[in-house]
C-alpha cells in the first residue's frame, strides 16, 4: 500500500521529511556560524543597539524623551531597515548559486531528499544565523537599557523584534529566490544588489515621485490616492516601516513627532493595519520560497 | 611582444567582464541622485530640480552607502581565488598580480563609468529646467565619487585577501563599519563631550574631525563637503561654519583617499602573493 493510502506511513514520510529539512538547516547554521566575519556582523548589531543608547543618554532629556525601548528604537530604527538586507545578501546570494558552482549542490540532491526540502532547510538555517544576532544584539541592548529606563516599555520592544524579524525572513526569502536565478556566486551577488538598490532607492525615488505629482498638501497632511497607497505592498521596506507604526501606539506617536507622514497605508485603517501588513511580508515570504523551489526544481545539476 | 600588451589585454577583457557592477552602480547613483533632486524640490518652492549641489545635498546618504557598499564588494569578490585566476597567471606575461591588479582596475572603471552616466543624466534633469551647474561643486564632486570608488574597490580588496574563507561579508562589514555604525558611535562620543548644543554651536573638539578623517567614508565626504556649502549635512554645516584645524581641507581628504588606494591594493596584492606561497 502507498504512503498516499496510509496514514501511518504518511505520518512517518511527513517526519522523515521534517529530520531532513532540520539537518540541512542546521548544517547551513554550523557552516555559517563556524566563520569569524559572520560573528562580527552579529556583533554590529550588539554594538549598535548599545551605541543608540549612550547616544540618547548624551542628549538633553527633552530632547531624548523617556530613555526607554521606543526612544532607541526611534534611533535605530533607519538603520537596522539597513543593516538587516545587506547582511541577508551577505549570507543568501551564495546559499544555492554557491553550492551549485563549487558542485555540492550536485552532491546534496543526490541523496533521498526532495529540492523543496533543501530550499527550506537553507532558508531555515540561514533565518537562524540572522534571527540569532538580531536577537542576541537587540537582547543585549534591551538589558542595558531596561537597567536605566523608569519603565521599560517590554511589550513595544517585543512588537519591534517580531517586525524586525519577519522583515528579515522576507528579504532572506526574496535573496534565496536570486541565489536560485543565478547559477554563480557573483551574478547572485549582482541580482541581490540590484533588489537592494530598487526597493532602498528606486521605489522610494517611483514613490516620491507619484505623492508630489498625484497628492494633495492639506493642513493634515498629505493626502495620498489610495491606488499610490496600496503600492506599498510591493515594497519590503515599506511595510516594514508600516508594521512597526502600526504595532504600537507609542510608536505611532514617535513618528508623528519625528514629523514623518505616519501611516504609509491610511486606507486600510488603525485596526486592521497590523494585521494586513504582517500577512503582506508573509506572503512575501511564502512566494519567495515556492518560486525558489520552483527553479531549484527545474536547475539541471 | 612588450609586457604591456597581455596585461592591457586582459584589463580591456576584464572591464567588458565587469560591466555588470557598473550597471548595479549606474542604477544605484541615479536613483540617489533623483531621489535626492525630488526631495530637494519637494523642501522649498525653486522650480523643478533646482541646483547641482541642492540635489547632491540631499541625496548625500545614498550616495555614501552607494560609494562603499558596492566597491567594497566589487574589490573583494576580484580577489576570488578560482581556476580562472591560476590559468591567467599560468600566460606569458601575466602573474598573479598584474591579473589581480587588472581585475581591480577594471572593477574600478566599470564602476567609475556607472557613476559617471548616472551623473551626466542627473545633471541633464538638472540643466533643461534651467538649474544651477557651480564648477568647482562639479568638480569637487566628481573627484570625490571618483577616488572614493576606487579606495574602496582596493579597501574590499584587502579585507577579501585578509579573509578569503568569507570576502563578502567581510567586505559588507567594513561597509557597515564605516557607514552607519560609525555614524552612530561617533555621534554618541562627540554627544558625550560638547553635547548637541555645542555641536550645534560648532565647537566640535579637534580630536573628533581628526578620528572622523581616518574613515575613508568620511574623507570621501570631506573632499565635496569643504568645497561646496550646499553639499553640507546640519551638524557639518555648524562644524564648518567657524575656524577648522589645518587638515580640514580637500586636499588632504583627496591625498588621504589616495593614500587608502595605494594601501589597499599594495596591500592585498602583497597578501594574496604571501597566501599563494604559502599553498605551494
Amino acid at each position: 500500500m502507498s504512503a498516499k493510502n496510509d496514514p501511518r506511513a504518511a505520518k512517518e514520510e511527513r517526519q522523515v521529511s521534517d529530520r531532513l529539512v532540520l539537518a540541512i538547516a542546521k548544517k547551513e547554521f554550523m557552516e555559517y556560524t563556524r566563520r569569524p566575519w559572520i560573528l562580527l556582523l552579529s556583533a554590529l548589531f550588539v554594538v549598535l543597539v548599545l551605541g543608540a543608547g549612550w547616544f540618547l543618554s548624551s542628549l538633553p532629556a527633552a530632547e531624548a524623551g523617556n530613555i526607554g525601548f521606543v526612544a532607541t528604537i526611534g534611533t535605530i530604527r533607519g538603520v537596522v531597515g539597513l543593516l538587516i538586507p545587506i547582511i541577508a545578501i551577505i549570507l543568501a546570494h551564495s546559499a544555492i548559486a554557491g553550492e551549485q558552482e563549487s558542485g555540492s549542490l550536485g552532491l546534496l540532491l543526490s541523496h533521498p531528499v526532495r529540492r523543496g526540502e533543501v530550499v527550506l532547510g537553507k532558508f531555515i538555517g540561514l533565518f537562524g544565523v540572522l534571527a540569532g544576532s538580531i536577537l542576541l544584539g537587540f537582547g543585549a541592548g534591551a538589558i542595558t537599557i531596561a537597567m536605566r529606563a523608569d519603565n521599560p516599555e517590554w511589550g513595544d520592544f517585543g512588537r519591534f523584534l517580531v517586525a524586525t524579524l519577519l522583515y528579515t525572513a522576507a528579504y532572506l526569502a526574496l535573496f534565496l529566490l536570486f541565489s536560485a536565478i543565478a547559477n554563480r556566486r557573483t551574478p547572485a551577488l549582482l541580482y541581490a544588489l540590484g533588489v537592494w538598490a530598487f526597493f532602498g532607492l528606486v521605489f522610494e525615488t517611483i514613490m516620491l515621485a507619484l505623492i508630489l505629482k498625484f497628492g494633495t498638501i492639506t493642513d493634515a497632511g498629505v493626502d495620498i490616492p489610495t491606488w499610490i497607497q496600496a503600492l506599498n505592498f510591493f515594497s519590503i521596506p515599506n511595510l516594514y516601516d508600516e508594521l512597526v507604526v502600526a504595532s504600537s501606539t507609542a510608536f505611532r506617536e514617535m513618528a508623528d513627532r519625528q514629523g514623518g507622514f505616519g501611516s504609509m497605508l491610511p486606507f486600510i485603517g488603525e485596526r486592521w493595519a497590523a494585521a494586513t501588513v504582517t500577512i503582506a511580508l508573509s506572503a512575501w515570504v511564502v512566494l519567495s520560497l515556492a518560486l525558489t523551489n520552483l527553479l531549484v526544481g527545474r536547475k539541471d545539476v | 611582444m612588450s609586457p604591456a600588451r597581455p596585461f592591457l589585454a586582459l584589463a580591456r577583457r576584464e572591464t567588458a567582464e565587469a560591466a555588470p557592477w557598473g550597471a548595479v552602480a549606474a542604477l544605484a547613483y541615479l536613483a540617489s541622485l533623483v531621489a535626492g533632486g525630488l526631495a530637494g524640490a519637494g523642501a522649498d518652492s525653486a522650480p523643478g530640480l533646482g541646483s547641482f549641489p541642492r540635489m547632491v545635498g540631499w541625496s548625500r546618504s545614498p550616495l555614501a552607502l552607494t560609494t562603499s557598499l558596492v566597491p567594497a564588494l566589487a574589490g573583494a569578490l576580484a580577489m576570488r581565488d578560482d581556476a580562472r585566476l591560476a590559468l591567467l597567471a599560468a600566460q606569458p606575461g601575466l602573474t598573479r598580480a598584474r591579473v589581480l591588479l587588472a581585475r581591480l582596475i577594471a572593477r574600478g572603471l566599470a564602476l567609475a563609468l556607472g557613476f559617471a552616466v548616472a551623473t551626466a543624466l542627473a545633471v541633464a534633469a538638472v540643466l533643461v529646467p534651467g538649474g544651477a551647474l557651480p564648477l568647482p561643486a562639479l568638480v569637487a564632486y566628481l573627484a570625490a565619487h571618483a577616488l572614493g570608488i576606487l579606495a574602496f574597490v582596493a579597501l574590499g580588496a584587502l579585507l577579501a585577501a585578509s579573509a578569503p574563507q568569507a570576502p563578502a561579508a567581510a567586505a559588507g562589514a567594513f561597509a557597515i563599519l564605516v557607514g552607519p555604525l560609525w555614524d552612530t558611535i561617533t555621534f554618541a562620543a562627540a554627544f558625550q563631550g560638547p553635547g548637541l548644543e555645542g555641536l550645534r554651536g560648532g565647537a566640535v573638539p579637534t580630536w573628533l574631525l581628526g578620528m572622523q578623517a581616518a574613515n575613508p567614508l568620511v574623507a570621501y565626504a570631506g573632499v565635496m563637503i569643504t568645497v561646496e556649502p550646499q553639499f553640507r549635512l546640519a551638524l557639518e554645516v555648524a562644524a564648518l561654519s567657524g575656524p577648522v584645524p589645518w587638515f580640514v581641507a580637500w586636499w588632504v581628504f583627496a591625498g588621504l583617499l589616495a593614500a587608502w588606494i595605494l594601501a589597499g591594493v599594495g596591500g592585498a596584492i602583497l597578501q594574496d602573493a604571501r597566501r599563494a606561497r604559502r599553498d605551494e
